[in-house]
């Protein structure tokens, strides 16, 4: 019996063979979406609960198992990011809150890296500030590496409107970081 | 094409996802074009960049080493409902109307379809509560018998019962509202003694002359009309389920509470509000700022009182596996 037979018919082993092949895939996806440690651990553990809880609604033959992961991941995100206040995203205050952030990683800039630290810093700005909308078409993309119909897949969209969301997300990034750079040039 | 309409592709062509045919216009414009080149040369950056920053802040993100553990206890937990009765019921001692205060008001939303049973264990008091132990009440055993409906399930699109709310048990028949991860809401009608849901069904559509009637209500408001006043406009109106914990003042007994009523939304710049009309009083039973997706809800400053309000979706919206993958289609 294959691994994913066996999770669908209730085998708590092969289920936790499954959690630990894509636990990572799930919070880091999480946590690009919410940009708090906490708030991934908590869609962590609530997407598993769904993919156990509806385990006999996914047909392996139709479609893969990332995909149903991703589309259940992304829409525990934004149902909660809806639930809260719009967070203006603060470095000083999350570094305050004690979280690893973003900045504390920019030291791992490989040598060959395409931008220095204040851009870096400036792009995880950017990248907070993106709509529930824009977001994880670019996560889902640039992180995940997901085709375009991929993506319409997981968020339920059509192909355009994909093609859309990524290029004006890429487009207001170019902008706000020149605009960032500006003024820290000026 | 113009300069316009081929930068919009630009994107979508650094990823490889365009025809063709698109392929070889945009060559051809950038070939005598070079503001579209240095435009695209800028977005080659911006995507190296925006791959790497993504890449770096995953690289610190790692799950907790007793995320399994967590996940397993929580599934357990899940599967044994019975010994939480039990917990709460011995509560009821140490004080049980705040207990049910901090359950309705604190708990996420998974847990309000157990908070809602729990409550009305603790409201039937121990009576009820302690021959549960044998054999779920009837308020537990019927949001159990909807929540893992497969029919119910598939109403709601698949995927994770998000909420379930008992609205009545008469004899050894229920009516139990449940409300799915994609906003939609049905009520299931469910018979006690065959465990089965024997009919599921949508939210009821408010008519014409309804909604005319509760827009016209909200409008005679004075807290509506002050909104109005500064530029609001009235939006889509739609049926409502609200569900309710409060403390009876006389005996200071916990009771719940539920109906229907009329949603009004209105709007002003970004913000936007509910008007919850109540029909049959004719008058507005709450304004609240709404936030997108998030749970509606009202309460009383002192903590006598919880209104929680489910909006009607405009579902069944069905979601399934497809030949193409995951397709969706309105039913």
């Amino acid at each position: 019996m294959e691994l994913t037979e066996k999770w669908q018919s209730g085998d708590m082993s092969a289920f936790e063979a499954l959690f630990q092949q894509y636990q990572g895939l799930v919070f880091k996806t999480a946590y690009l979406m919410t940009s708090d440690k906490e708030e991934a651990s908590d869609v962590l553990q609530e997407v598993f609960v769904t993919v156990w809880k509806s385990r006999h609604t996914f047909n392996p033959n139709k479609g893969k198992l990332t995909t149903w992961l991703h589309r259940i991941t992304i829409n525990h995100c934004v149902s909660r990011g809806r639930k809260k206040q719009p967070a203006s995203f603060s470095l000083e205050g999350a570094r305050d809150d004690g979280f690893d952030l973003p900045e504390t990683r920019s030291s791992e800039l490989p040598e060959e890296s395409l931008m220095s630290k204040l851009e870096y810093e400036g792009l995880v700005r950017t990248i907070d500030s993106l709509d529930g909308k824009h977001r994880p078409a670019i996560i889902l993309r640039y992180f995940d590496d997901l085709s375009y119909d991929e993506i319409a897949q997981v968020l339920g969209i059509p192909l355009g409107t994909v093609k859309s969301r990524i290029n004006q997300a890429v487009r207001s990034l170019r902008v706000q970081l020149g605009a960032q750079q500006g003024e820290a040039s000026s | 094409m113009n300069c316009k309409g081929i930068s919009k592709l630009f994107t979508a062509y650094l990823d490889g996802e365009v025809t063709a045919d698109e392929r070889e216009q945009i060559q051809a414009h950038l070939s005598a074009c070079p503001r579209c080149r240095e435009e695209l040369e800028a977005l080659i950056t911006t995507r190296s960049q925006l791959r790497q920053a993504l890449k770096v802040t995953a690289a610190g993100a790692t799950p907790s080493p007793q995320a399994w553990v967590g996940l397993r206890q929580r599934l357990e937990a899940e599967q044994q409902p019975r010994v939480t009765i039990w917990g709460l019921a011995k509560s009821k001692m140490k004080g049980g109307t705040n207990m049910i205060r901090e359950l309705v008001s604190r708990q996420p939303v998974w847990k309000t379809a157990v908070a809602s049973v729990l409550a009305l264990a603790l409201i039937a008091g121990l009576a009820i509560a302690i021959p549960s132990l044998t054999g779920q009440s009837p308020e537990a055993l019927a949001a159990d018998i909807a929540q893992n409906s497969p029919q119910v399930k598939a109403a709601l699109g698949d995927g994770e019962v998000q909420a379930v709310k008992v609205i009545k048990i008469v004899d050894d028949k229920g009516t139990v509202m449940c409300k799915g991860e994609f906003g939609i809401i049905i009520t299931a009608e469910v018979d006690l003694e065959t465990k089965e849901v024997t009919e599921v069904v949508p939210m009821p559509e408010l008519t014409e002359a309804e909604k005319e009637e509760a827009i016209q209500i909200a409008k005679a408001d004075p807290r509506v009309r002050e909104l109005l006043d500064q530029g609001a406009s009235i939006g889509k109106v739609s049926p409502m389920y609200f569900f309710g914990v409060r403390v009876n003042e006389e005996t200071g007994e916990t009771e719940e509470f539920s109906g229907t009523l009329a949603r009004v939304a209105i709007e002003l710049g970004e913000k936007s509000w509910a008007a919850n009309v109540n029909l049959t009083e004719g008058k507005v039973q709450a304004l609240i700022e709404t936030t997108p997706g998030a749970m509606e809800s009202s309460s009383d400053p002192e903590g006598k009182w919880k209104i929680e309000y489910f909006e009607g979706g405009e579902g069944p919206i069905e979601l399934h596996i497809g030949d193409g993958g995951i397709e969706k289609g309105t039913k």
